[in-house]
């Protein structure tokens, strides 16, 4: 990122997209594919990424909150260093999901769902951001251990 | 009626009906093939195993010869796994004088947890066996179905029966096309050999 568009950003609120090593197809055992990415910086100079993630049709994963503490929570990890530190992610809104036979409701991600993360940057140009979405995916009839999908985004 | 008009209606409805006709073929190709793969894999012996339950005495699948076994291969973080253990305690309850044993096969997970989540949790009377590395829930697992999966992966969630002469005779994994946590679908499979 340039110091312009770094000075630019610092007067209005505007976003640009980066890009990740993962956003291509499906890779051979992965579930989930990231479709992509973007930092926004709103007026009062809030960054955030946004990461928006496709999984797989006929899957579904676990959420970021299971409804049982033995079910494997969605997580998305960034690294943190000097140069940039990651808040708590925000995830989007999850789907319910009846199994049939049981009562209570599963609260799954399927299709498109997306992260937002706040950060911290002292730096004048965006650090490339890298980490992993953890998690565990189902179809409708079995399910699959847990995958780490691993992400590096550069500006 | 304008043979102007006749003519493209034929050939519309001539297009649809090649149409429907190529889909149910494709319908029952693929039906075919999940025969097929039944075919290939029922019926055959069960791979034998030894593996320790939560005591630590060892359970092997001899023990069980002449008797039916039903099967599960588990981990305690299987939605589809959790939604089954009580069926499966009722299972193992409602049939234990029809000589039928029931058994769940659970892949690398710490001991204690799974008696934890899984033993403790759903109160299960019957035998939970550790299978650590996985490979006796891959030695189950048919080479062909999803070979793109690990061989102990393949197999979690699954179902079976097997018959007392050590035959697989069910197997919700190529018999189901959704998750059927009641089990009545094994229970109708089971209740036909009993």
């Amino acid at each position: 990122m340039s110091v312009y568009r770094g000075l630019l950003f610092s007067v209005l609120g505007l976003c640009f997209c980066v890009s990740c090593s993962t956003e291509n197809d499906f890779t051979d055992d992965q579930y989930v594919r990231l479709l992509s990415s973007k930092i926004q910086i709103d007026t009062n100079g809030q960054k955030t990424v946004q990461l928006q993630f496709e999984v797989a049709e006929g899957y579904h994963i676990m959420t970021n909150e299971v409804s049982e503490d033995n079910f494997i929570t969605t997580k998305l990890t960034l690294s943190s260093n000097e140069a940039i530190q990651f808040g708590i992610p925000r995830f989007s809104e999850a789907v319910v999901h009846y199994l049939e036979g049981v009562e209570q409701p599963l609260m799954v991600f399927e299709g498109v769902f997306s992260v937002t993360l706040p950060f911290r940057t002292t730096a004048a140009i965006l650090p490339d951001l890298e980490g992993e979405l953890y998690y565990q995916a189902c179809d409708k009839g079995k399910c699959f251990f847990p995958r780490e999908l691993g992400i590096v985004c550069k500006d | 009626m304008n043979t102007t008009i006749i003519y493209p209606i034929l050939k519309i409805s001539l297009f649809f009906a090649v149409f429907g006709l190529s889909l149910s073929q494709t319908a029952c190709t693929s039906s075919m093939a999940n025969d097929h793969q039944n075919a290939a894999f029922l019926n055959k012996s069960m791979p034998t195993f030894a593996l320790e339950n939560y005591a630590g005495e060892s359970i092997n699948s001899d023990d069980y010869k002449g008797k039916h076994i039903v099967i599960h291969i588990a981990t305690t973080w299987c939605p589809f796994c959790n939604a089954e253990a009580p069926h499966l305690e009722k299972l193992s309850q409602d049939y234990k004088d029809k000589n039928v044993e029931v058994l769940i096969i659970d892949v690398k997970e710490d001991r204690d947890l799974v008696k934890k989540l899984l033993i403790d949790r759903f109160d299960l009377t019957f035998p939970v066996l550790f299978d650590t590395d996985g490979s006796v829930a891959a030695s189950f697992a048919p080479d062909d179905v999803l070979p793109d999966l690990a061989r102990d992966e393949v197999m979690l969630a699954s179902n079976m029966i097997i018959d007392p002469n050590g035959k697989i005779v069910f197997f919700s994994l190529l018999d189901t096309n959704n998750f059927d946590a009641k089990l009545v679908e094994l229970k109708a499979a089971l209740d036909e050999r009993l």
